[in-house]
């Protein structure tokens, strides 16, 4: 899994590629832990390049919402396709987030 | 003879995740499954590994057993790919525990129990037995139709 992290004015662009699966999805949380605790309140996922993620991968997601939610931020989401898209839909986690088709849509 | 189950044997836990998928992709490939479907089988292979890794505690037997069968090709329509997952651990049906809350508040919503329900969704039957010592788990996944 790769993670970059990039500050906007608006806020912060984490983009992940490759796998969120139970092996790298505790490396997301960790990431963005340190996104929330430098006091981001705006922070945007994009998965454009993540090919695969599974129900740790949404775990993960989801504690790190509920971390960002807990300081008064907002966690949003762009690039969904294909078993990301599918995973997000059948998991109910596409209506609990807004999503954007691109990350300079969601910010 | 027709081909036979290729099974392989593995500790359940965490760093043989990867191992797990990567043999049951390899098989899958070898038996006509297209790549289409190679994610939600590699999904439905990680959420029953981890559950045996997370729940089968205490064992009678360390490994457990992955089994990729040949293609059922008299099953209706289309031909179907299933796999068995064997653990030497106490009773535990994964079809059991209630289907996870989809709570619409990120901060109801719990963490967790995701995984049988993605399961569920991602393949075309499910099964579970006890038999003897050890906890069967049997997915099928049907074959998209051939044009």
């Amino acid at each position: 899994m790769e993670i970059t992290i990039e500050k906007r004015d608006a806020g912060t662009l984490v983009r992940v590629g490759g796998r969120m699966d139970a092996v790298a999805a505790p490396d997301f949380e960790k990431e963005c832990a340190g996104v929330v605790e430098s006091g981001e309140k705006l922070v945007v996922v994009d998965l454009a390049q993540l090919e695969y993620i599974s129900s740790a991968g949404l775990r993960s997601i989801l504690a790190t919402a509920k971390k960002i939610k807990a300081t008064g931020g907002a966690m949003k989401f762009s690039g969904l396709a294909g078993m990301v898209e599918e995973v997000f839909q059948v998991s109910g986690l596409g209506t609990l987030f807004e999503v954007a088709a691109t990350p300079d849509e969601a910010f | 003879m027709g081909p036979q189950a290729a099974i392989l044997s593995i500790e359940a836990t965490l760093p043989h995740l990867r191992a797990a998928q990567d043999f049951v992709r390899r098989h899958a490939a070898s038996r006509g499954v297209p790549e289409s479907l190679c994610p939600k089988i590699d999904l439905v292979v990680e959420e029953l590994f981890m559950n045996i890794a997370n729940h089968a505690h205490p064992k009678t037997r360390e490994e457990m057993e992955i089994h990729c069968l040949p293609l059922e090709e008299d099953v209706g329509e289309r031909p179907q790919f299933c796999l068995v997952f064997k653990d030497w651990g106490p009773p535990f049906n994964p079809l059991d525990p209630p289907p996870p809350s989809l709570e619409p508040d990120i901060e109801l919503r719990p963490i967790g129990g995701l995984g049988i329900h993605m399961v569920t969704r991602m393949t075309d039957s499910l099964a579970y037995v006890r038999e003897g010592d050890h906890n069967i788990v049997t997915a099928c996944f049907r074959l998209p139709g051939r044009e």
